[in-house]
């Protein structure tokens, strides 16, 4: 992973061939084709849902975020003005549905962290290479790593590993800069490597649980 | 579309039992849901209503005596094309039985319809029986035209969304 570039989303597929496909299921939602939206479906369904367990720590709750988020897809895709932001949109959803769910519980998302800069003072080439933060290499381990990780570290963090979008669909979703999001996964990829390194330790806190 | 290679990841977050089952059958009912006889039967009516408008209007054009000013007659002319757009709508909504709502063209045809309707009726209130305004009155009829049959076509896919929607039913207590 440590060869690719941090600005483009990684995928088994090559990524134009992806998006170009993306883009035409898109388009087929808007015209109210059903195969285009069974395709949507099933192309993010899992993603998203992984999504919403990380924001909710509820499966249930998750589902429900995530049937709401469609719901809403379906309602506002006229105004999705440019198809190959499909990824974003449907993250964005996901989020506010999620936030809804929180709300109706009086909880509220965490949105910051005490460290939030805009990324300007970062150096690429002081920046720790991605070597092990894989989840082609050990999706167990970075699994278990999200579950105890602070909400903000885990959110954007499993927004990076999901592989779904760029840093700016991530600073799209989450609605901060580019420059924060670059920040935020710094100091997130530190955070995930203290609790790797931590998962030797016997005695080291395990999982945060999930219902 | 290809299938992507699955992301490790997402597997290790199960989608499976009764809530998935539930959540499936809500997703699917709302992407794949068809329109019940009687709501074929409510799309009916600007089909069948929009045809008899056009046939009786456009005979009307076309039999009127000799003595009928033109300006009447293109009048009648352009109330039977926007039967015929009312036709066309129901009758295409028909056939394919479902509908997705669209909302820039809706919004868009509202504009276009009232600012066509208000330059056709000043057009029309100039008018003093012939002269230069009739083809700019004619042309601004073809856009009321267009856009009206525009923002019925939105609005009736905007019916068929909460279709849709009521049909998948709601949630209890935050649990899909």
């Amino acid at each position: 992973m440590s060869d690719s570039n941090p600005s483009e989303p990684r995928h088994g597929l090559r990524t134009e061939t992806r998006e170009a496909s993306l883009e035409a299921i898109t388009l087929g939602c808007r015209a109210g084709d059903a195969e285009a939206w069974a395709s949507l479906v099933e192309h993010f369904e899992r993603p998203l849902y992984y999504y919403a367990c990380r924001l909710l720590s509820d499966r249930d709750l998750a589902l429900g975020a995530l049937q709401d988020a469609w719901v809403r897809a379906f309602e506002s895709v006229g105004s999705l003005r440019d198809p190959r932001r499909v990824a974003a949109w449907l993250y964005t959803l996901v989020r506010r549905s999620a936030q809804a769910e929180l709300g109706q519980a009086g909880r509220r998302l965490e949105v910051a962290l005490p460290m939030d800069t805009d990324g300007a003072e970062l150096d690429p080439a002081q920046d720790t290479p991605d070597e092990g933060l894989d989840p082609w290499h050990d999706a167990e381990a970075l699994h278990g790593a999200l579950l105890v990780l602070s909400p903000a570290s885990a959110e954007i963090l499993t927004l990076f590993f999901l592989e779904d979008l760029t840093q700016a669909g991530v600073a799209e979703v989450l609605g901060i800069p580019l420059g924060t999001v670059k920040s935020r996964l710094h100091h997130a990829k530190r955070e995930l490597r203290l609790v790797l390194r931590a998962d030797t330790d016997p005695t080291a806190p395990k999982e945060r649980s999930i219902r | 579309m290809t299938a992507r290679e699955t992301n490790p990841l997402v597997t290790l977050e199960p989608m499976d039992g009764p809530a998935y089952d539930e959540y499936r059958e809500r997703v699917r009912g709302l992407i794949e849901r068809r329109l019940t006889m009687a709501e074929r039967v409510k799309f009916l009516f600007p089909a069948a209503g929009g045809f008899a408008m056009a046939l009786v209007l456009i005979a009307l054009a076309i039999s009127e005596p000799e003595t009928t000013p033109g300006a009447t007659r293109w009048i009648l002319f352009g109330m039977g094309v926007i039967g015929a757009g009312w036709c066309y709508i129901g009758c295409r909504t028909l056939l394919r039985g479902s509908l997705n709502l669209l909302v820039d063209h809706r919004n868009l045809a509202r504009y276009a319809l009232l600012v066509s309707s208000l330059q056709t009726a000043v057009f029309a209130l100039c008018w003093t029986g012939d002269g230069p305004l009739l083809p700019a009155i004619l042309f601004s009829l073809v856009f009321v035209v267009v856009s009206a049959t525009l923002l019925v076509t939105a609005r009736l896919q905007e019916a068929e969304l909460r279709i849709r929607i009521d049909g998948i039913g709601p949630r209890g207590n935050g649990r899909p």
